[in-house]
């Protein structure tokens, strides 16, 4: 008898994590492989909310589009408007007084806060612990109104301007700010002690997506990702732009390099901040208005370049700004955190099983809408050609030296 | 000769009491009672608008998934037989409270507890089973496998628990009858030397009805964030509202049953007496709080971590107080 037919029976099973998933509240593709349940390979696809934010920042004035960086993201708005509105006071060399430096901090703070306060209620949600979601969620509002009490709204904040913020705080608002401070600061600490103590928790974090100090530096992750490897880098603490360097606050690591320790890394980070906050708030300098004329403000920008970094609530964020002396800017880049976090860490999801998948990617907290780089369009031929990540971030099949990429 | 009359009892137990209108309301109604309450402790309102106090929102989701949504069948489904599944699943459900002490019409003979556990364990998740095979996708797969890992432990955990009252009540009537058992365990809680067995009994077939239910921490098959909605991905239209009605009488028939076979339903007062009937009320809620309650402390387990959850909490004490009980029975 001779052999007539092969049937291959493929090992693994394809299971698609996303565009859209209930998992993630954004569209990106985790295309999983799986042995059982056991995660064999993970290749991860973007580009399905590509807004062309550079381009668009290109056919408007500077002072435009410190209204359109701060739609990068909706969560860290502040912290891209920042970056952006330090690049162009740094190529007016006009800088703010010290009422608006500690402003800028106070309400960057305030955004840390509710962003990791966000992460750790989604982290509850995806491991399925509904009422701890919601709970998260409700004291989180607290935070968003001290937003909202500080800067006029409670997520889109528009706050900064060149060489000054946009709204001064007096005695009042202050007075509702260290109440509203005060009320979110146990149950911050009441929710870090949950994930210190909670089984559920426990259960579906440690041990999960290690990733050792070694690992994190090679993969340049940043960040709250980073430190929870034993990483000590923070932007905050070896830039000291705005008030950072007179606001005293701990960079907070841990050593295990799990979930877990990046969800604690957070907690720890939610607290210091809230007590930046305060002591931002108790020392507010009075040299001045911190508002300032943006009737005088000059229209046309010098012509140079700037880079600036700033610590976002998902790692370091770096903006170019090359102006050429006309009102536009001739080129902005934008390079965020999560770029970098989600894209290189294919890696981690391999050896757990299904059910860990979402957990690790919750736990880089990702901001898709932050990391969308490229549409490749070939409208001669109308070919498409995707590309890969991996070469995006420097590597793949026009692989260079390891030293030079991203 | 069949008795006119006789014909028309019966089709009055089938389709009336306790049969398909009453166990659906039941299903209905533990259904709107989970939401509202884990919304309660969720910090949310919950279903609220249709009917009083938002009684009538499960009635209303079903009548709508039934009537008014279109059904989307994948590549490769078998609509038939996913319908007909769903349809013999809910029959073995209608077809349980028959056995118990609740019916007008009283099905009970010796080892009829093999007939319970014939329709409850083995038809339903079956079914269940079936239902998502023939709207087959990556998801399903995955679904499917966590459910029969799960089964493997739970239903067993179950009659390993359930069989506790059933033993001991066995030389009080018919002999392992579903019946004999509802009627005499509330004395066995009242007896020094069982009273252990039956709390052991009762913590096992409580944590199975929370993996039998698919609550949290065992809500693995249909983990929403890592595989969509599990084995119940593909459903939509009618069988979706198939689907969930079956789970949903599943929850009832089982927080029903352990209600009756360990509680004791409403004994000693009798069915038709306000004590009565408040005590099996009153048992049946708790049960269904008790279940809600964990479901809203706790999270998603792994499956390994389920798994060895059930074995510790269910399995071990059940087939301890098993073996006590028939130590028990034969001195």
């Amino acid at each position: 008898m001779t052999i007539s037919k092969i049937i291959e029976v493929p090992y693994a099973l394809e299971i698609p994590v996303g565009p859209q998933h209930p998992a993630l509240h954004e569209p990106v593709l985790l295309k999983a492989y799986a042995d059982g349940e056991e995660v064999v390979r993970v290749d991860i696809y973007t580009g399905y909310n590509h807004r062309g934010i550079e381009k668009l920042t290109e056919k408007n004035t500077f002072y435009r589009n410190i209204f359109i960086v701060a739609r990068v993201c909706g969560i860290c708005n502040l912290v891209h408007a920042n970056c952006y509105v330090r690049a162009l006071e740094e190529l007016l060399e006009k800088y703010p007084n010290d009422r608006a430096r500690y402003l800028r901090v106070l309400a960057m703070e305030l955004e840390r806060v509710h962003s990791h306060m966000l992460i750790n209620a989604v982290m509850a949600e995806i491991i399925g612990f509904d009422s701890l979601f919601m709970n998260i969620m409700r004291d989180r509002e607290y935070v968003m109104k001290a937003k909202e009490v500080l800067t006029g709204n409670r997520v889109l904040s528009d706050y900064l301007m060149v060489g000054g913020v946009r709204r001064d705080v007096d005695s009042v608002k202050k007075d509702r700010l260290l109440k509203l401070i005060d009320r979110v600061l146990p149950r911050v600490k009441y929710y870090r002690r949950v994930f210190m103590e909670d089984d559920t928790l426990l259960k579906r974090m440690v041990g999960v997506g290690v990733v050792s100090k070694t690992d994190a530096l090679r993969m340049s992750l940043v960040g709250p990702p980073a430190r929870a490897s034993g990483v000590k880098i923070d932007v905050r603490s070896s830039e000291k732009y705005d008030a950072y360097d007179e606001i005293p606050f701990n960079v907070v690591t841990r050593k295990e390099g799990d979930v877990w320790a990046r969800m604690m890394v957070r907690w720890d980070e939610a607290i210091e901040s809230l007590n930046m906050a305060r002591y931002a708030l108790e020392h507010l300098p009075s040299d001045g208005n911190p508002v300032p004329d943006e009737r005088r403000l000059p229209r046309r920008f010098p012509p140079g370049e700037a880079y600036t970094r700033v610590e976002a609530p998902r790692g370091e964020l770096t903006y170019y700004v090359m102006s050429d002396g006309k009102p536009k800017p001739y080129r902005v880049k934008i390079r965020t955190p999560s770029f970098i976090n989600i894209i290189n860490t294919a890696s981690v999801y391999v050896g757990y099983t299904v059910a860990d998948l979402p957990v690790i990617l919750v736990s880089w907290d990702p901001c898709i809408s932050c990391m969308e780089r490229v549409t490749v369009i070939d409208p001669r031929t109308g070919e498409k050609r995707k590309v890969p990540v991996k070469e995006l971030a420097g590597g793949g099949s026009r692989r260079v030296s390891q030293r030079y990429s991203l | 000769m069949i008795d006119a009359g006789l014909i028309i009892y019966w089709l009055l137990a089938a389709l009336v009491y306790p049969g398909f209108l009453f166990l659906t309301s039941l299903a209905l109604f533990t259904q709107y009672y989970t939401r509202k309450l884990s919304a309660r402790l969720q910090n949310r309102m919950g279903p609220s608008y249709v009917g009083p106090a938002g009684i009538l929102q499960p009635l209303y989701d079903l009548l709508k998934l039934i009537r008014v949504k279109e059904e989307v069948l994948p590549r490769n489904s078998l609509p038939w037989i996913g319908r007909i599944a769903g349809l013999l699943g809910l029959g073995a459900a209608y077809t349980i409270p028959l056995l118990l002490p609740l019916s007008i019409l009283r099905i009970h003979g010796p080892y009829d507890f093999l007939v319970y556990m014939y329709l409850c364990c083995l038809w339903i998740p079956f079914m269940l089973i079936v239902m998502s095979l023939s709207f087959p996708g990556p998801y399903t797969s995955v679904g499917v496998s966590r459910i029969l890992t799960l089964v493997t432990i739970c239903e067993p955990a179950y009659f390993a628990a359930l069989l506790v009252p059933v033993a001991l009540t066995s030389s009080m009537g018919d002999p392992y009858s579903v019946y004999t058992a509802s009627l005499n365990s509330w004395r066995l809680w009242l007896n020094p030397y069982t009273l252990p067995l039956m709390i052991l009994s009762l913590l096992a077939a409580l944590v199975s009805l929370q993996a039998k239910a698919m609550y949290q921490p065992f809500n693995i098959p249909e983990a929403e964030q890592e595989i969509i909605a599990g084995f119940e991905t593909e459903f939509s239209g009618p069988i979706l509202g198939l689907g969930s009605l079956l789970h949903d009488v599943d929850v009832a028939v089982t927080a029903l049953s352990i209600t009756y076979i360990i509680l004791g339903g409403p004994y000693p007062y009798p069915h038709l007496s306000i004590p009565g009937i408040i005590v099996l009320i009153a048992k049946y809620l708790v049960v269904m709080f008790l279940a809600v309650l964990v479901k809203n402390l706790y999270g998603r387990y792994r499956i390994e971590q389920a798994l060895y959850t059930l074995f510790k909490y269910s399995f071990i004490p059940a087939i301890i107080a098993l073996t006590l009980a028939y130590i028990y029975i034969n001195t």
